[in-house]
């Protein structure tokens, strides 16, 4: 192949590469806690006896794991103002993309976690007088939350990966600011690889940082 | 049960539409009172990029803009897009109008309206360094491939063009002219002003090769708004057809070391 590698461009516009990075973990980082909270959310809706709670939560987790995010994404930020007159800057429309599709995948991880838990824990708290939000709230979630810790940082890793695809909207992250300086100064290899070795970084740094939380693990599995 | 939302849907819809036309003319007149004009702008080196030593904007078309905030007094606000967004964005109102130097084509003119032309771009070819090709026939043969950019009017003119070869659209220019690079593609189809850049930058690597006048297309540089704008284009062409009978582009062309061609168009 007749490319001539010139890497000494990342030393030049490295900094500015990386300052994308700041407009991704403030994308990321709202996004992997409305995942976090809505994925809860859905999966005690799953729980309930409610047949309408149950229903919304399915329906939610089908349409929103199943529709792709880029087109979650163009249709928040451009088909949304159209319908409605409501706009969102790009940065908000990617954090509410990201996390109605994050919750439902952080839904199931939830679900998974909660059906771990032995059925016998939750009898012998509601024969204690616990009622069924208490022993939600005190039993299983706790238990369940660290169970899941492990699908739970797969999905905050996909919601942080999936910052990627809002270039289509021009959130100045990572990604945009290497395609701008390919399109200034065309390094497209050096400029991606050093957009690479950014998001290695960040998303490296987070599972260290979720792997310490599991760590933690003060509610023992009875 | 679908008859009882008939009535309900098509009161919505006369309410949209109303409002709708209602909002023709507002947006002039919204700039003329607040002085202030959004502006959806897409990456294109020399005509518009954001200085990533300085964060901020450069190029032909932004010492336009600010020309133009000069004249008129309107504060223009640059919101930094992609070129698949520009459209979307303007009609999502998220940008009053695009100045980003979007070709007129007959097919997006169904989507957005266009002003008048400022700039003129031939389409030419790259091509790795040693292809010996002289002229667009020599590409056009069977089992060649060639790249563009999808939906750009470079990609339509190298689908008219090309009868042999086939035509492969990308994403991005950088992946366009990487296909060529790594062999995977004979020619890379773009516009002339940004395809002399990059053969001049990489000369051991690239060749800008510049079809005959009859083999080539010329498309043309255009702010863009919304159909429900008109009004707003007027204003605009005015200030671009006063600047063109004043040799203004000639001049800018000048400055950033662009052909004349670019203001002129082809003789």
């Amino acid at each position: 192949m007749n490319y001539t590698f010139q890497f000494g461009v990342l030393a030049e516009y490295g900094p500015y590469l990386a300052g994308g990075l700041w407009h991704a973990w403030w994308t990321s980082l709202p996004s992997i806690i409305l995942t976090t909270v809505l994925g809860v959310v859905l999966a005690a809706m799953h729980l309930t006896r409610s047949t309408v709670l149950r229903g919304i939560a399915v329906v939610f987790v089908d349409l929103f794991r199943t529709l792709p995010v880029v087109v979650l994404l163009i249709w928040i930020h451009y088909v949304m103002p159209i319908l409605t007159g409501w706009s969102t800057s790009p940065t908000v429309s990617s954090i509410l993309a990201l996390s109605l599709n994050g919750a439902a995948l952080a839904c199931e991880a939830f679900r998974g976690g909660l059906a771990a838990i032995p059925p016998t824990q939750a009898q012998a708290a509601q024969s204690l007088g616990f009622s069924r939000w208490q022993v939600f709230r005190y039993v299983t979630l706790p238990q369940a939350a660290f169970a899941t810790l492990p699908s739970l940082t797969n999905v905050h890793i996909t919601v942080i990966k999936n910052v990627t695809v809002t270039v289509l909207i021009a959130v100045p992250e990572v990604m945009f600011r290497a395609q701008e300086l390919t399109i200034q100064f065309f390094r497209p290899l050096e400029f991606y690889t050093g957009a690479a070795i950014l998001y290695v970084a960040l998303i490296w740094g987070y599972a260290v940082f979720m792997r310490s939380l599991e760590k933690l693990q003060k509610w023992q599995p009875i | 049960m679908l008859k009882k939302l008939v009535a309900p849907l098509m009161v919505a819809a006369a309410v949209v539409w109303g409002a709708g036309t209602a909002l023709a003319g507002a947006t002039l007149d919204r700039v003329i009172a607040e002085k202030k004009l959004v502006v959806g702008v897409a990456p294109w080196n020399k005509f518009v990029a954001q200085n990533p030593k300085t964060q901020q904007f450069e190029g032909l078309i932004v010492d336009d803009i600010r020309n133009f905030e000069a004249m008129t007094g309107i504060k223009v606000e640059l919101v930094n897009t992609t070129w698949s967004g520009l459209i979307a964005g303007l009609q999502a109102g998220k940008w009053d109008v695009i100045m980003s130097g979007m070709g007129a084509t007959p097919e997006r003119a169904t989507a957005v309206a266009f002003g008048a032309p400022f700039g003129y771009l031939s389409s030419t070819a790259m091509l790795k360094a040693d292809n010996k090709a002289q002229t667009r026939d020599d590409l056009d043969k069977p089992g060649n491939i060639i790249t563009a950019v999808a939906g750009t009017s470079a990609f339509q003119f190298a689908q008219r063009a090309f009868k042999q070869a086939k035509v492969n659209g990308l994403n991005d220019t950088g992946a366009a002219v990487l296909e060529v690079m790594q062999g995977r593609a004979v020619a890379y189809i773009g516009d002339s002003v940004s395809n002399a850049m990059r053969a001049q930058e990489r000369p051991t690597e690239l060749r800008n090769l510049v079809f005959a006048p009859d083999q080539t297309e010329w498309t043309t540089m255009n702010h863009a708004v919304r159909y429900a704008d008109l009004d707003l284009m007027v204003f605009l062409d005015t200030y671009v057809r006063a600047m063109q009978l004043r040799g203004w582009y000639r001049g800018l062309a000048e400055k950033w070391g662009l052909p004349p061609e670019l203001a002129t168009g082809p003789k």
